[in-house]
């Protein structure tokens, strides 16, 4: 379960909330930006959270539900300001990793991480005119894998075997 | 950054000016008690409409720097807030408009669209 922190918790409780929360991203690849990840907050203004700052770049973010027996997934959203960005994407052999993270932005202008870094990998991208979609998950899908622990192995029951 | 040319006409000289900001709170209707409201973003920016009163050598001057100096209005610069007049970073978000002063010769009335940002 969540630890909310007792700031996050007052606020999300309160009639007038005055800290901001939003996301943010750290995207790394290693054919994108010479290997150095790009940080990126969605605010009008740019922080430093941490000891690294954070770029403020318009984005969406669509955080699907949760559902029992199903992994987390997430889209994010950018507008699609620049053919090449598409070029770019198409173009590369993996895909980067992202990691999340929700902030809390006091009153005072301090940037905390809330919850984060969620690791997820891009699993698609689409794209129309005005925007491309990012859909972000986990590459390796551990709820389909075979549940090795529980297999019935002699090791399990060493008395039925000798 | 480059900053405003001192040779076109200053912030003191607008005539007039109108303002928007962006949109910084959600509102939340509850079913049972009062509404929520909370901060979207921590900064905004705000837009102007500045209508000045220009030579037509200001003009020039003025075409020079939006065309060449802002790549085409597409660059930041250094300029006061209209309102605090503290020193701002700004730029223009749409192209200046302009029309000749009536019963005046060589004079425009030129209007800036200026973007503060936060």
């Amino acid at each position: 379960m969540r630890v909310v922190s007792q700031d996050a918790l007052k606020q999300l409780l309160s009639e007038n909330i005055d800290h901001v929360f939003t996301y943010a991203l750290k995207i790394t690849h290693p054919n994108l930006n010479g290997g150095t990840p790009y940080r990126i907050i969605g605010d009008k203004v740019g922080y430093t959270i941490n000891g690294n700052y954070f770029e403020p770049i318009p984005f969406g973010v669509d955080m699907q539900a949760a559902e029992e027996d199903s992994l987390p997934t997430m889209t994010i959203s950018v507008g699609n300001v620049d053919p090449d960005l598409i070029t770019t994407i198409k173009t590369q052999p993996t895909s980067p990793d992202v990691e999340t993270y929700v902030i809390m932005i006091d009153t005072a202008g301090n940037a905390y991480i809330e919850l984060g870094p969620d690791n997820f990998s891009v699993l698609n991208v689409d794209w129309d005119d005005a925007a491309v979609n990012f859909h972000l998950g986990f590459e390796r899908r551990f709820l389909q894998e075979p549940a090795m622990k529980w297999a019935f192995v002699p090791g399990v029951a060493n008395g039925l075997f000798q | 950054m480059v900053t405003w040319p001192s040779n076109l006409p200053q912030m003191g000289d607008v005539l007039d000016l109108s303002a928007e900001a962006d949109e910084t709170v959600q509102r939340y209707e509850m079913s049972w008690g009062p509404p929520i409201q909370r901060r979207k973003f921590s900064a905004y920016y705000e837009k102007f409409e500045l209508p000045m009163l220009m030579t037509d050598t200001q003009l020039q001057t003025l075409y020079d720097f939006y065309d060449n100096t802002l790549s085409n209005g597409s660059a930041d610069f250094t300029w006061v807030h209209p309102i605090t007049r503290n020193s701002a970073t700004v730029r223009l978000f749409q192209r200046f408009t302009y029309n000749h002063k009536r019963g005046s010769l060589k004079m425009w009335n030129v209007t800036l669209f200026l973007e503060v940002k936060p």
